[in-house]
């Protein structure tokens, strides 16, 4: 559990940069619509997230909990306001290299490569963040398969071939794998047992006090957002 | 780079998918290698059929230009019922002929003429106490005056004759040109100009069986050489005498001295005029000497006889044929010959042709229907094969829309992933090239000779449907018949009855091997094709959102 040994050098990034009291993820009177003109999925959000933490985003289904996180995973702009990621604009970033270094998300299906292997699906997230590794990629791997619980053995195994708890796991492998500031994960839990469950929590604990990063989970379980650190609570929209 | 790295574990990993690309590239590769390769031995035989051959050519008189213009105007140039004013025919036949002079002067190197020859050749008649001719039994006819009135068969037309330009007196050659168009008389008399004409004796080659051939000098006329034939039939030896007439007037005797016996390389003994002919048109009775004899004799072109025939009908015909041939190095030396011989003023009454030439135009028509069919062909097959190329790019890419999803959510970017098909793209499809090049190239010889079998054989067909070859151009018959058919215009068809030779003749085999240059062009336009859906599978990924991603579930 407290295997710390996922000590991938930081990227030269200007964390100092950052100044006291702005957190490392903030939602500026974000408003988002699928479409121009159309309803608004986010409507006038303001929101910080702070390091060190594990938030939950609660909310019905249909809130926009999904929506939100692909503007914080810079998979799209807001139509209205911005996201600040360390004080800076989303919009005006690279968000795909924001996407391959700064954060890492857990989709709520996974989205692995089914053709891959799970070594081959977290190195190849490794490979696209074009961080160097001051150790072999393929020991870092295995080492985050400990970190999240999945014997080692699995290690060669197509995905196909794997369980949804032990996908759930890869998934949120491959988030850590190239040491992202932030975590984000959808429904992480949303179907497995309940030691499971508490299993995957502790995980995320560990990583925000642990390793002291932004851990952001969208859940509708009561337990989950009891044992976070703060829980966000979203609207269901009029 | 990485994703070249994951784009060729993809390859492997998709054996099934790949494979089939793998087989259907290969296919078309194949079918467009072995066109190809047809289009460019078609080529290539077109432009290396005459290569290293020397043509000869020669110059004739337009029979039926000269016909249009002899007759009235108005009547649109045909022989619509009217018979051609024969006399005035005659006349300006005899008048366009030209002379020796005439065509020594077109013999010019700066025409492109490598070298010249000529044979004349005179009709003689067996004399009261001289040889006896062998008729076309190959025994010697009793009567030499019955034989002698035979004067108005057909003749043979020489264009169905090769000559030694095609590799010196081959041993499929038939019959002769030039001097075997002797329609009168008992013996025919050939002067050649020099041992080049003797090369490409009107009866083929031959050999000496005994004695040498004569010279060319003024002391070497009345040296002849017979026919090993006509040495037995008549007892003839080397050193001998023997007596001949002329065929108008048997008073006149010739004597001439056998210096040697020849025997034609070719077993044709039957003379071609049929039952009809003269035995003067044997070539068992072909006399050759030198030119300078005839000369002597005073049997030259210039000169005319008067010829009773069988009806009792009197001609007058030239005393002797002139065949005159022009040799040259190759098909760019003839073409450059032919336009500037037409520069130098050789009126269009005149044809200039080449039996080198017009034999390989024909064994084209068989070459370039195939090539044709072979581009046709190669345009099909790269077109649908693009189509095909295209298709299943977007086809795969659309099944792999969710792969691009999670490459870009995980901040690969999109130009990496388009870099990423294109390779898989091009591994897969230059590993189908690879093959399909490979089996073209097994199989194009074998393909392409068959399908070039079954154009030549459509073509024999076509030939023989027509009785003749096609496409012959008119009054493209040899050179020397022109002057011996003067008189005898209306009754002899044109063309040659024997199409087979010539379907003989053609090329039946084609290198269609495939060279670097035909790898080159297929790796060219395979990779062309490649880049083209590869292209089509970037704009596919530009166009992709990644919001998307959370949309496509695997
Ligand atoms: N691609 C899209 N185009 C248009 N509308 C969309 C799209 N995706 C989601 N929506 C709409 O946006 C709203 C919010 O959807 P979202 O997926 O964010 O809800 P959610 O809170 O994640 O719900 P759940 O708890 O069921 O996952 C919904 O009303 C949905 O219909
Ligand atoms: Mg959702």
């Amino acid at each position: 559990m407290t295997d710390k040994k996922n000590t991938a050098a930081p990227a030269a990034q200007p964390a100092a940069a950052l100044e006291a009291g702005e957190p490392i993820l903030r939602l500026g009177d974000v408003s988002y619509a699928y479409k121009k003109g159309g309803p608004l999925v986010i409507d006038h959000l303001s929101y910080s997230f702070d390091t060190g933490r594990v938030t939950s985003i609660m909310g019905p289904s249909g809130a926009g909990k999904t929506t939100l996180l692909s503007l914080i995973s810079g998979l799209t702009v807001p139509t209205g306001g911005r996201v600040l990621f360390e004080g800076r604009d989303l919009a005006t970033l690279d968000r795909y290299d924001y996407r391959s270094r700064d954060i890492g998300v857990i989709f709520q299906s996974f989205n692995l490569l089914p053709g891959l292997t799970v070594l081959e699906n977290i190195m190849l997230t490794m490979d696209a963040s074009g961080k160097r590794f001051d150790r072999p990629k393929k020991e870092i791997a295995l080492e985050l398969l400990d970190q999240v619980h999945l014997p080692r053995h699995y290690a060669d195994e197509r995905i196909l071939h794997l369980s949804g708890g032990e996908q759930q796991r890869v998934a949120i492998a491959r988030a850590l794998s190239d040491d992202p500031k932030v975590v984000i994960a959808d429904e992480p839990t949303g179907n497995l047992d309940p030691a499971t469950q508490e299993d995957i929590m502790a995980i995320f604990l560990e990583l925000a006090h642990e390793q002291d990063k932004c851990v952001i989970i969208v859940t509708h379980s009561p337990q989950i957002a009891k044992a976070s650190d703060t829980v966000f609570e979203l609207k269901a929209r009029r | 780079m990485f994703i070249v790295r994951n784009a060729l574990c993809n390859v492997t990993r998709n054996k099934g998918r790949n494979a089939l690309m793998i087989i259907i590239v290969a296919i078309i590769t194949a079918a467009a290698t072995v066109a190809l390769a047809i289009v460019q031995a078609a080529q290539q035989a077109r432009a290396s059929a005459l290569d290293n051959t020397t043509i000869t050519a020669q110059i004739s008189l337009d029979r039926r230009a000269l016909m249009g213009s002899t007759q009235p105007s108005g009547s649109d140039g045909t022989t619509s019922g009217e018979k051609p004013d024969m006399s005035a025919l005659q006349q300006s036949m005899a008048d366009k002929q030209l002379t020796l002079a005439d065509y020594e002067e077109y013999a010019k190197a700066d025409y492109g003429v490598r070298s010249s020859y000529y044979t004349v050749t005179a009709s003689l008649a067996a004399a009261e106490d001289g040889i006896e001719p062998v008729d076309s039994n190959g025994t010697v006819t009793s009567s030499s005056e019955d034989s002698s009135d035979s004067g108005t068969t057909d003749t043979q037309d020489a264009p169905s004759a090769p000559d030694g330009g095609m590799g010196g007196g081959m041993g499929d050659m038939r019959g002769g040109k030039g001097g075997m168009t002797v329609t009168t008389g008992d013996f025919s008399l050939v002067g050649f100009s020099s041992d080049e004409a003797i090369l490409n004796a009107p009866n083929g080659s031959f050999t000496m069986s005994s004695g040498e051939a004569f010279g060319y000098g003024e002391d070497d006329a009345d040296e002849v050489i017979v026919s090993d034939t006509l040495a037995q039939a008549n007892g003839i030896e080397v050193g001998d005498k023997i007596t001949v007439a002329n065929a108008a007037d048997t008073d006149t005797d010739y004597t001439f001295t056998v210096v040697g016996i020849y025997s034609n390389a070719t077993d044709e003994a039957q003379p071609q005029g049929g039952p009809m002919a003269s035995t003067a048109s044997d070539p068992a009775n072909a006399i050759y000497t030198n030119e300078a004899t005839l000369t002597k004799l005073g049997l030259t072109p210039d000169k005319t006889m008067e010829i009773t025939d069988s009806r009792g009908n009197t001609r007058t015909v030239q005393s002797a044929q002139l065949s005159f041939t022009y040799v040259f190095a190759g098909k760019e030396e003839y073409d450059r010959f032919v336009e500037d011989v037409r520069k130098a003023g050789l009126g269009h009454e005149y044809t200039i042709s080449s039996e080198d030439v017009e034999r390989y135009e024909q064994s084209m028509v068989a070459i370039d229907n195939l090539s044709k069919f072979a581009t046709t062909m190669l345009i099909v097959v790269l077109a649908v094969g693009a189509v095909v190329l295209m298709v299943l790019t977007v086809f795969n890419i659309r099944e792999r829309k969710y792969e691009i999803g999670v490459l870009t959510a995980i901040g690969v970017k999109k130009a990496k992933v388009a870099t990423q098909f294109a390779v898989e793209l091009l591994v897969v499809t230059l590993v189908g090239l690879a093959v399909g090049i490979g089996v073209g190239a097994a199989t194009s010889v074998p393909v392409s000779n068959a399908l070039l079998s079954s154009q030549v054989e459509q073509q024999s067909q076509q030939m023989s449907q027509f009785g003749r070859q096609m496409q012959r151009p008119d009054g493209g018959s040899s050179a020397t018949d022109v002057q011996q058919a003067a008189p005898q215009l209306s009754d002899a068809p044109q063309g040659t009855p024997g199409f087979g030779e010539h379907a003989q003749n053609m090329i039946d085999q084609l290198n269609a091997t495939v060279n670097w240059a035909t790898i080159g062009w297929m790796l060219l336009v395979g990779v062309v094709l490649t880049l083209l859906s590869a292209l089509v599978a970037a704009v596919f990924v530009m166009r992709y959102e990644p919001l998307r991603i959370l949309a496509d579930r695997s």
